[in-house]
């Protein structure tokens, strides 16, 4: 295998950028290490946004003796020259190809990167499923997506359940000492709280990271130079979220809620801005909002960083907020509009969801916005509810006039149906008609003075089936993939035709699956999972819901 | 106070790889870091006074950029040096220097670059009036001169094809 040109052949490609490392703290190359490469089954832009996939790169070049490297889902462009010069993918920051390394670490956090992953390892020339495999490198995975690892399994050799803060370092140090055992290794890494091991474990905990407020944070990642519309710090102020929505499983995946204190916030951003020279922080969290002390926070980031002109932003908020003098603070700010995620504004369906914000709240938040100096307003919205009607989806089409009526502002509005997902009181509930949820989102669209964006029937359809998939999947991934699928989750590349015809090679049928209801009496696929939030409460929750 | 510092640079792989504005965001970005006096626009999203010549094509290596930036107030030289530590592989200060408040600024003083050829040509064609062709020692060189407040990218109006080029000087009016 030749090593290509590369200064002569990566200007050929699209944003060549992507390829070429080197970056402002691009990950260090340190010889006579374990080879670690971080894997992000997306594009370079998604990847090197994302918080999960750099605190992953911070840990791993931290650890003694290990070096990490950096690979991302190969443009169109790109993955038809590697196929064409049977070429195998390789990493940014040595090139070295991908089956070269010790590990490869996948950081799977969406549903629709799936057939992209096992693209990934096509294209590195390791064998999808596990048990094909031999002589590979070890493939991890970690992130979100695992809270049902179902599906997943068949192609990983080890999982990292939950946050990996307090998990892999501890599977690192292991790895060193039985690097020339992988079976032994495995069979002890099964052992480690936080581990699932496909095969060998039965059931494993989710991990939470205790010491969230001291923690270590990248402060200085390597830094996207492409794209620059993702050129921002993130600061993540909290974790979890003291709510309890019933649709939402990033509060109960991240439960317990917890938060960091504004003096290791500021210690973390003064860092930040230093070795970043980026001029905007975005407090990343669930529900910033709800940080006990936003405000001194929010003063102190503004008093501190505007003479640099840097200032920091935050999407969105709570309504109640308005009332405490946040709002004035983020008018200082005034980047692009406001963000309020009423859900529904239909008394009955709040009951069902368990999310109480009244409509009478977002209405004088919109108020109070519009006179700080607002002139937008993005409103979410969710379909497909328990229990909904025709009146519940013209109650928000009034709602959105009435907030526009009694604030002046200019509305939009997303509609977005109901994903039933894992460890969450919906988990047991069958998904709506696509259809009819199409129906009503265009209904909506049609009838409210708002823009209202669409969503993508077929992509809703895949989510929700691939989120409560259980093991039988892996062979619809494997055959989706086979016949072309790849980026998903970009809708220029998103093909539905090619996700039925895999139904179809698996002898089955996406309603089969879709419209699949679980007996609360049943074990669920990803029961062997264990949450801090227990099976007991989902289910309590479960039944008021159905009550409502 | 404010004063008007002029960067002469120079890119080479990989920092070739990214586009002008990207360029521009790096050195943003290390000004930032290298703790300059930089001065801002008002309103609400202040921004960084600075000023670029022509953007250079993908690919393509330069021996000769410059940019303008204004500051609040002159700096030290350990200050000024500090930017060459704060840049990306590739992208290295050639010189820092002040320039006076009512000197026009780099856009209007570029006239137009010389380019030394890389590569085989495979074709040769008589090439547009914006640009002449030189030869000396077996290299090629390609002159594109300004016209109408544009500079035309090389590959485009050279006549040779196959080939790639590598900025090798800035030429200034007068
Ligand atoms: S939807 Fe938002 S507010 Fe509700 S539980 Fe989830 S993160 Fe919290």
């Amino acid at each position: 295998m030749k090593t290509p040109d590369w200064e002569k052949i990566l200007p050929k490609f699209q944003l060549p950028g992507r390829y070429s490392g080197g970056e402002y703290s691009a990950y260090p190359n340190r010889e006579n290490t374990i080879k670690f490469l971080l894997a992000f089954p997306d594009d370079y832009s998604i990847g090197m946004s994302s918080l999960g996939f750099h605190t992953v790169g911070n840990i791993v070049n931290l650890q003694p003796g290990f070096s990490c490297e950096r690979v991302f889902a190969p443009a169109i462009d790109m993955e038809e020259w590697l196929r064409k010069e049977n070429y195998p993918l390789f990493s940014l920051e040595s090139k070295r190809p991908a089956g070269s390394f010790d590990i490869i670490g996948f950081s799977m956090q969406y549903e629709l990167s799936f057939t992209n992953f096992i693209n990934m390892l096509e294209l590195s020339k390791i064998e999808p499923r596990r048990e094909d495999r031999q002589d590979c490198p070890l493939i991890m995975g970690g992130g979100p997506s695992f809270a049902n690892p179902a599906a997943l399994s068949a192609f990983f050799d080890i999982i990292i359940l939950g946050e990996a803060e307090p998990v892999l370092p501890e599977v690192l140090s292991l790895y060193q000492k039985e690097k020339n055992d992988r079976n032994s290794f495995l069979l002890n890494a099964a052992a480690i709280e936080g581990v699932f091991v496909p095969g060998i474990s039965k059931t494993a905990r989710y991990a939470i990271f205790k010491e969230f407020d001291n923690t270590y944070f990248p402060v200085s990642p390597p830094q996207a130079l492409t794209e620059s519309a993702h050129a921002r710090i993130n600061l993540e102020i909290n974790r979890g979220c003291r709510n309890r929505c019933r649709f939402c499983q990033a509060s109960v995946i991240y439960s317990p809620y917890r938060e960091k204190t504004v003096e290791k916030l500021m210690e973390v951003a003064s860092a930040s801005v230093a070795s970043t020279g980026y001029d905007e922080i975005s407090l990343t969290s669930l529900s910033g909002t709800d940080h006990t002390e936003i405000i001194r926070l929010l003063d102190e980031l503004h008093y501190s960083f505007r003479s640099l002109g840097v200032s920091a932003v935050m999407s969105s908020m709570r309504p109640s907020h308005f009332a405490s003098g946040l709002a004035a603070r983020m008018a200082r700010m005034r980047k692009g509009g406001i963000t309020l995620a009423p859900e529904t504004p239909s008394k009955k369906l709040q009951k069902v969801i368990g999310k109480n914000i009244s409509s009478e709240e977002i209405i004088s938040a919109a108020v109070e916005a519009a006179r700080l100096g607002w002139k937008r307003i993005k409103l979410y919205f969710m379909i497909g509810l328990p229990g909904e009607d025709a009146e519940d989806i013209e109650s928000i089409i009034s709602f959105i006039s009435l907030v526009k009526k009694s604030s002046g502002l200019t509305v939009s509005a997303s509609i977005s149906p109901l994903v039933p997902q894992p460890h969450t009181p919906f988990q047991w509930v069958s998904a709506q008609d696509p259809d009819q949820l199409l129906q009503k989102a265009e209904y909506i669209r049609k009838k409210a003075p708002a823009k209202v964006s669409r969503f993508n029937k077929g992509q809703h359809i895949i989510v929700s089936i691939l989120s409560r998939a259980d093991a039988s999947l892996s062979e619809l991934l494997l055959a989706a993939r086979k016949r072309g699928a790849r980026f998903d989750q970009w809708s220029e590349h998103f093909n539905f035709e090619i996700w039925e015809e895999a139904f179809r090679d698996i002898g089955s049928s996406w309603e089969e699956y879709y419209f699949r209801e679980y007996k609360t009496s049943e074990v669920l696929p990803w029961d062997n999972v264990v949450l801090e939030v227990g099976r007991e409460s989902l289910l309590k929750a479960y039944q008021k819901a159905m009550e409502a | 106070m404010t004063l008007r510092v002029r960067i002469k640079y120079s890119k080479r792989y990989p920092a070739t790889l990214i586009g002008h504005l990207d360029t521009m965001g790096v050195f943003q970005r290390g000004m930032r870091m290298a703790g300059w006096p930089l001065e801002f626009t008002r309103g609400f999203n202040p921004r960084i006074k600075l000023s670029s010549g022509p953007p250079l094509s993908l690919g393509v290596s330069s021996n000769a950029e410059y940019l303008d930036v204004a500051l609040r107030r002159r700096m030290s030289a350990y200050r000024s040096g500090l930017l060459k530590e704060k840049l990306i592989e590739g992208l290295e200060v050639v010189d820092i220097s002040e320039i006076e408040k009512d000197d026009p600024g780099i856009n209007t003083i570029i006239s137009g670059f010389d380019y030394q050829v890389i590569g085989e040509v495979l074709e040769k064609n008589p090439p547009f009036s914006k640009c002449s062709l030189r030869e000396k020692d077996g290299e090629i060189f390609v002159r594109v001169m300004k016209v109408d407040g544009n500079i035309a990218n090389p590959s485009k109006v050279s006549g040779l094809k196959g080939c790639s080029y590598k900025k090798i000087k800035t030429l200034f009016v007068d």
